[in-house]
């Protein structure tokens, strides 16, 4: 991934926090909402490598913490990590339009739940009980369903390459 | 020898990464520990600005479009409420008769006059961007005159019902705790029966609250549909304000008191604009 498409990239992903909590958020089902922002960092993160995939994921963490009611550094400590798996999957795996993505997804979101666990069992023990619920798997769902058409609108744009000289593991 | 230099630059990937674990891990621990952490202020003073500008601009596109099908709305909606008006003006006479009637009631049994507050409105701007926390963004902040632990509260199907509090404020806009949220308690009480308990959510705009402590006793005096409203005891809350509607009562054996499931009378999913209570008249 080229430098300039890595700084498109990394703007287009705060653009898409904004986005999330204004107009995105009219999209849900049963009050949930997909996380955008989970998926776009999955993604660029794979054509980024685990270095800038971190450093993405800590700074779009600490932006989310700020807009939510969430405690700063939850959110950018959850991403950072993610944003860092995701970015050892660099040159390894290969990205198909559907398939690889949705699994490197529903893995983002089962470890977002966990680490969200894990953090509130410490911090706010009275939350910690209703990550595990109906709402992750309607998440799980709603991330799945939208990863296929953020992939396509990456491609499009020229965020991600068209062709991936990566090999398959 | 161990060189600290060389073990960094050749682990680059995972030296960074436990220092930003490190960092966030920091910040949460200060978070928490209910200080008053400016960082996180300042932080969302600079990003609402950002959510205000896309909320303008998209209220200006859709408000350009509805107001094309809203002018033939409006003219059947006015014809609609000028008959109101006129079933309203016959209502009110009987209306005022009855609080007569009222004020000699109270005065007799020596009760405080109703108090009169006074409002801020204020419109939704953001959401949280994520599922675990439930709060809201609004339009107003401390230069409206809002304060944390404000009450917020909206108008919706004839009901005012309670939204939650104001749990942080910038110059511009403020952030609302939602009494939907798992950490969100509100003291509250059964409106005809009057026993008393508390009330938290669970966390998703769509789910109901749970009043816990609410003695077993009064299990025969409780129907579902009965109003729950805010108790006024110690608390940030007046009293009065509508909660929910009982929508189930469990009664479990291991308990001593009973555990009651409640719809909420605000349909969060829908709620626009809310109204702050600043002060008492």
């Amino acid at each position: 991934m080229n430098k300039k498409n890595s700084y498109f990239g990394i703007i287009l992903v705060f653009i898409t926090l904004i986005l999330q909590t204004t107009i995105l958020a009219n999209i849900s089902f049963k009050g949930i909402k997909p996380d955008y922002v989970l998926i776009m960092l999955i993604l660029l993160s794979n054509n980024m490598g685990s270095i800038k995939g971190q450093l993405l994921g800590f700074s779009t963490g600490i932006v989310e913490d700020f807009l939510s009611l969430s405690p700063l550094g939850f959110n950018s400590l959850i991403k950072t990590i993610i944003g860092y798996l995701s970015g050892t999957t660099y040159g390894k795996i290969f990205l198909d339009p559907i398939f690889v993505p949705i699994i490197f997804v529903f893995l983002g979101t089962l470890i977002k739940s966990l680490l969200s666990y894990l953090l509130l069992s410490i911090f706010i023990a009275e939350k910690a009980e209703f990550i595990f619920t109906s709402a992750l798997l309607i998440e799980i769902a709603l991330n799945i369903l939208i990863t296929p058409l953020l992939y396509l609108i990456l491609k499009l744009i020229r965020v991600l390459p068209f062709s991936n000289n990566s090999r398959i593991l | 020898m161990f060189n600290p230099g060389n073990f960094i630059r050749k682990y680059k990937s995972a030296s960074l990464l436990f220092l930003c674990i490190l960092i966030s891990f920091l910040l949460i621990s200060l978070s928490t520990g209910k200080l008053n952490f400016a960082p996180k202020r300042l932080g969302s003073s600079v990003f609402s600005i950002f959510q205000l500008t896309v909320n303008s601009t998209s209220n200006f596109f859709s408000n350009t479009f509805n107001s094309i099908g809203e002018l033939k709305k409006l003219k059947s909606e006015q014809e609609l409420l000028l008959l109101k008006v006129q079933e309203y003006q016959i209502r009110d006479r009987s209306f005022l008769e009855l609080k007569e009637e009222n004020i000699r009631l109270r005065e007799q049994l020596d009760l405080k006059k109703t108090s009169n507050f006074t409002f801020v409105s204020a419109e939704i701007i953001a959401h949280d961007p994520g599922n675990t926390f439930t709060s809201f963004v609004i339009n107003k902040g401390s230069s409206h005159g809002i304060n944390i632990n404000m009450p917020v509260l909206a108008y919706q199907d004839g009901f005012q019902g309670l939204v939650g509090k104001v749990i942080e404020t910038t110059y511009l806009t403020s952030k609302i705790i939602l009494i939907i949220d798992n950490t969100s308690y509100v003291a509250s009480r059964l409106l005809e029966s009057r026993y008393d308990g508390l009330t938290n959510g669970e966390g998703v705009k769509t789910s109901n609250l749970i009043m816990n402590y609410v003695s077993k006793n009064a299990r025969k005096s409780l129907n579902e549909g009965d109003l729950v409203v805010t108790s006024g005891m110690q608390s940030i809350y007046p009293g009065g304000i509508y909660i929910g509607r009982i929508r189930n009562i469990d009664v479990p054996e291991w308990q001593t008191s009973l555990v009651l499931k409640i719809e909420p009378v605000i349909d969060f999913t829908s709620l626009e604009y809310v109204l702050i209570l600043t002060g008492e008249k």
